[in-house]
């Protein structure tokens, strides 16, 4: 089943359209991630998706249902959770209340000591900081605190703008593998510059350029494309 | 008997500073108010003060037709709650989807014309009223020295007022996500926290701390028609000198200025406390523009 479907969408900013006739959908309980250069529109299209950004055609549709005309924290109460690539914490509050204004609609709040723990096992540097305030954190730490503060929500789709910024790369290879585990539960939509870990987390891959979709596959799938190989794997074909 | 000259100085100076205290705890509660609207509306609410007035005259005419006057009082309150919360589903909607300087700037004039309104009704419909509550006691003393028991009693109403609220935006999850919404609207949406929906609760409590203002006053002194503007620019003076955006600065720059008000009062003469007070907004703002006291809430 499709937990989310975008189907025709144009969608930019004031005087700009960004994304031209973008479909995309993402399966339940899979990891979608889309790649493409710098400007190429992922941003945009995740902004689109979450609300953030303003939507000229077509439909972005979550559980069968129209989403276009929600606003983003009425999306966010529909079980999607966002890590958008500037983090927007609340930087004069302490970590552990970053954290919980994450489980801030009703359904979050009831579990919050539940979601809270399983944050802090998830992330042992945000237990140990709890007090500090997200402000004076380290970038990396940072970024951890937003992806916790996403978790919070307890999503059942959690979206990604770039993941990877900030973090060293072993962190965020632990963090795929606990999102490839998560995936039990959850369904993940990644932005991902780094190309060589989209391809070996996701199930699926969008290929984006100047604002549309280019080419789509599975990972195997899409390095056999010799237009993949030589734009992105850096490989010869 | 001996009279110490240096002792009676040193009295007087004790209660002045007291005196300031107790009147900067009311430019606290006036001042957060507007912070809190400033920080999540964007608009300096330069009709600020006449939520003060329009609790007095409320609560005066509600008194004066009969009616049990705590009643009357939390009615008067009430009202002022009300009427911001009105405003800003109203007249300041489309002042909203304005950006940047323009928003601002037509805030400014929207603001200043609902001022001049307000300040016109009450004065037309009310002349000569004043709204003042007096406590029985005349005065209190303490280690020797006396204290008007209304300006106790007026203090205690303005500190309780403060800490409720500090305790509300500190402790409660939606105090917290006023507070969230005031440092990041963006990271505040994709929490699920509807900042339209906080920023109107803002404006609510903003009125609800103006009208207990309007208590703490008509206790210490009198609330009358009039005054509003004046009013408004000692709560500006507070919120830019605490920092524009911050809770706690207002509130900790509302009792700094009152002490400097009554000192400046005390030596140098009244009519020029307001001069000082604005002289120091210049000071702060070429100094140090965020604010002596910016971040924390
Ligand atoms: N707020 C904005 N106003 C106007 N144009 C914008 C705005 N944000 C982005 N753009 C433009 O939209 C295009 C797509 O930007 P977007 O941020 O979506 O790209 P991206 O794929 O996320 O890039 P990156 O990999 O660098 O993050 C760019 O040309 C950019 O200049
Ligand atoms: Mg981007």
């Amino acid at each position: 089943m499709d937990l989310l479907k975008v189907e025709g969408l144009k969608a930019g900013y004031k005087g700009l359209n960004v994304l031209w006739d973008v479909d995309l959908s993402v399966k339940k309980n899979t990891i979608v991630s889309i790649i493409g250069s710098n400007g190429s529109g992922k941003t945009t299209l995740l902004n689109a998706i979450m609300g953030l950004v303003e939507i000229s055609e077509g439909d972005v549709v979550f559980k069968g249902e129209r989403i276009n005309h929600l606003r983003t924290q009425e999306r966010v109460t529909l079980g999607l959770a966002f890590v958008p690539s500037e983090r927007e914490l609340f930087p004069q509050m302490s970590v552990q209340d970053n954290l919980m204004l994450g489980a801030y609609t009703p359904r979050a709040r009831r579990s919050i000591k539940d979601s809270l723990r399983q944050v802090y096992d998830f992330f042992p540097v945000l237990k140990e900081r709890s007090n500090q305030l997200a402000g004076t954190m380290s970038g990396g730490e940072q970024q951890m605190l937003a992806i916790g503060r996403a978790l919070m929500s307890l999503p059942e789709l959690l979206i990604l703008d770039e993941l990877s910024t900030g973090l060293a790369p072993a962190v965020t290879l632990r963090i795929y593998r606990k999102l490839k585990g998560l995936s039990e539960r959850m369904t993940v939509l990644l932005a991902e510059q780094n190309i060589h870990q989209a391809f070996m987390v996701s199930d699926y891959i969008y290929v984006l350029e100047n604002g549309r979709i280019i080419a789509s596959g599975s990972p195997d799938e899409l390095s056999e494309s010799s237009l993949i190989k030589n734009a992105y794997l850096g490989v010869k074909a | 008997m001996n009279l110490d000259l240096a002792s009676i100085a040193l009295s007087d100076l004790i209660e002045v500073l007291i005196d300031g205290i107790l009147f900067g705890l009311q430019l606290s509660l006036l001042a957060v108010g507007l912070v809190l609207i400033f920080g999540l509306g964007g608009i300096l609410n330069l009709a600020h003060g006449e939520f003060v007035i329009v609790t007095g005259v409320i609560s005066a005419v509600l008194i004066s037709s009969g009616w049990n006057p705590a009643v009357a009082i939390l009615a008067g309150i009430l009202f002022s709650g009300i009427l911001a919360l009105a405003l800003d589903r109203s007249v300041l909607r489309p002042v909203y989807r304005l950006e940047g300087e323009m928003e601002v700037l037509v805030g400014l004039f929207v603001t200043l014309g609902l001022a001049f309104t307000l300040e016109g009704i009450t004065s037309y419909l009310f002349p000569g009223l004043y709204f003042s509550v007096r406590v029985p006691v005349e005065t209190v003393s303490i280690f020797g020295l006396s204290f008007r028991a209304s300006a106790l009693v007026s203090g205690m109403i303005s500190f309780l007022s403060l800490m409720l609220l500090l305790l509300f935006l500190g402790k409660t999850m939606t105090g917290k996500a006023i507070r969230a919404a005031l440092q990041n609207q963006t990271g505040s949406k994709v929490c699920g926290i509807d900042v339209d929906r906080m920023r109107s609760l803002v404006f609510f409590l903003g009125g609800l701390m103006a009208g207990l203002a309007a208590l703490a006053k008509g206790i210490a002194s009198s609330v009358e028609p009039g005054s509003g503007l004046e009013l408004t620019s000692y709560a500006l003076i507070v919120g830019v000198v605490g920092g524009v955006r911050s809770v706690y600065g207002a509130m900790v720059a509302g009792i700094l200025l009152g002490i400097v008000n009554a000192l400046a009062g005390y030596l140098l003469g009244t009519y020029l406390t307001l001069v000082i007070l604005l002289a120091i907004v210049v000071a702060v703002i070429l100094y140090k523009p965020s604010g002596l006291f910016a971040g924390g809430v």
